[in-house]
């Protein structure tokens, strides 16, 4: 900003802004260190942090800044460099000492591997897809094929995740937070088109869950991405509370067999011929059973009660995020049957999927001015929706027979991004 | 019999930033609060400037909320030029 700065945070995020801040570049940026957390404390104890950071505030704004500490900002290993090992055993137990990993078992990313999965991109090795926070580092067509060699890829996978990669890295997308929040959301690669059955993506039974290598290793391999490329370690670049199953892989088909509607990549404005890529900053799926209704409004009323709780992300972040509802192929026919068009079924649970607005002021993350302006924030009654607009609520069909649907908050501050997928081999 | 294998780390090229000169005194100094909207945190701020302003004649302070942690914060070299010396909040 070009005046003198200090950056207060809590013991517990002293490794995330020693990291950032070597990672943009300012590796001695002042920090005032305060005990964690301060979040859900009381006045007493905020003015007894307060005055724990006065002495580290001046000084910070006043002293000189401490030498620069030496070292690049990449950690781990070298970009691009070879290692060689022994044999395999020590090559695997090196990457797993160096957190390379998700902690799984994987395929070494020889040399020979690599160049095969570059080749299944159709582009060059060097080309720069994306620059993955926290790290800030290039995803190089090399990096992303390196990891997408571990995950257990085949080359032909490639311009999937290239494309989810671009869509990670749209500002809209709020890849930084994502990244490094202490909420479990993960990055949901959602894949629509042809393009689902040339790879074998499944979207059938278990289109959620393991046991189908595209799924698996393209959602693997994105989070190898995410991890080994832009930082997301947990515990370091990555401060999630808990995590999530989701983030060890998160790749969906659509099941546009089964869809009484347009296809999810047409509602996102694209061609019906193209295939896309979307990416959703999902918490883990979140089941809706319902084995009883036989309507479009009492099922979608069971849906509509699964959104409502205050507890996710986008009960509190209402007018800046977005969700997805996972249909099962019954309950959407049984939805269409009724009628309604995909808008319909957006417009329905915007107006149904609402907070009251005093069961959402305990959460405190509210304030004043958070509050969108449908909502009159001084009537406890008044009921809250959970997206500001019912286009925000995206609809795809997934899954296999059953009476079983998925909804997936976001972190709710970032806006799911479609790009198209574009094979060059 | 020995392997190669690649490295998957990502390399940074955000070169080396400059910190702006640090101030010899706060005396005179109009001071930003950028806060994030963390919880308490602006509670946190408001009176680290008030102690501040207990030893220090410093004349006043300057408020900038974003509305979310999640978010970047919009207008910061204008800001800039509102303040002297800037105490963001928080990381928690």
């Amino acid at each position: 900003m070009g005046v003198p700065t200090v950056t207060i945070c809590t013991e517990a995020f002293i490794g995330l802004a020693r990291e950032e801040s070597k990672n943009l570049g300012m590796p001695n940026l002042p920090l005032a260190i305060i005990k964690h957390p301060i979040g859900g404390e009381s006045l007493a104890v905020i003015r007894q942090r307060a005055e724990d950071a006065l002495a580290q505030v001046v000084r910070g704004l006043t002293g000189e800044p401490a030498a620069r500490p030496a070292g690049a900002a990449s950690a781990g290993a070298p970009a691009n460099e070879r290692f060689t090992f022994a044999d395999e055993d020590e090559a695997l137990e090196s990457f797993h000492a160096r957190r390379l990993t998700d902690g799984l078992p994987f395929v070494l990313p020889t040399p020979e591997r690599v160049q095969a999965m570059i080749a299944g991109s159709g582009r060059s090795a060097g080309e720069v897809i994306a620059i993955v926070p926290p790290r800030w580092a290039e995803a190089t067509v090399e990096n992303i094929a390196i990891n997408a060699v571990m995950a257990g890829c085949r080359p032909q996978y490639m311009p999937v995740l290239i494309a989810a990669l671009r869509a990670a890295a749209d500002p809209a997308f709020g890849l930084y937070s994502v990244q490094a929040t202490t909420h479990p959301c993960a990055v949901m690669v959602l894949v629509s088109g042809t393009i689902v059955d040339e790879l074998g993506l499944n979207f059938r039974h278990g289109a959620l869950g393991p046991g189908f290598r595209p799924n698996a290793s393209i959602g693997r391999a994105m989070r190898l991405v995410l991890v080994n490329v832009g930082g997301g370690i947990p515990g370091e670049g990555d401060q999630a509370t808990h995590g999530s199953p989701a983030k060890f892989s998160y790749c969906v088909a659509e099941n546009e067999a089964a869809t009484p509607w347009e296809p999810f990549r047409v509602t996102r404005g694209f061609a019906r011929g193209d295939s896309t890529v979307t990416v959703f900053s999902g918490e883990g799926p979140h089941n809706i059973n319902d084995h009883v209704c036989t309507s479009a409004e009492t099922t979608l009323t069971v849906v509509a009660d699964t959104m409502t709780t205050i507890g996710h992300n986008n009960a509190g972040s209402v007018v800046r995020g977005d969700v997805l509802v996972a249909f099962g192929p019954e309950h959407a026919h049984t939805i269409a049957s009724g009628g309604m068009s995909k808008s319909d079924v957006q417009k329905f649970l915007y107006e149904r999927a609402r907070n009251k607005v005093g069961l959402l002021k305990l959460r405190a993350m509210y304030k004043a001015e958070n509050w969108p302006d449908c909502v009159d924030q001084h009537d406890d009654e008044a009921l809250c929706p959970i997206v500001g607009r019912p286009e925000d609520i995206h609809i795809v069909v997934t899954g296999g027979p059953g009476k079983h649907s998925a909804f997936v908050p976001t972190f709710g501050t970032s806006k799911s991004v479609t790009r198209k997928i574009e094979v060059r081999a | 019999m020995s392997i190669t294998v690649l490295s998957p780390v990502g390399i940074n090229r955000v070169g080396s930033q400059p910190l702006a000169p640090r101030l010899g005194a706060l005396d005179g100094v109009t001071l930003g609060i950028l806060n994030n909207s963390k919880p308490n945190s602006l509670e946190l701020q408001r009176h680290l400037v008030e102690l501040l302003g207990r030893y220090h004649p410093v004349t006043g302070a300057v408020t900038k909320q974003k509305p979310s942690a999640a978010i970047g914060a919009e207008g910061l070299d204008a800001y800039a030029k509102e303040v002297g010396a800037v105490i963001t909040a928080i990381g928690d």
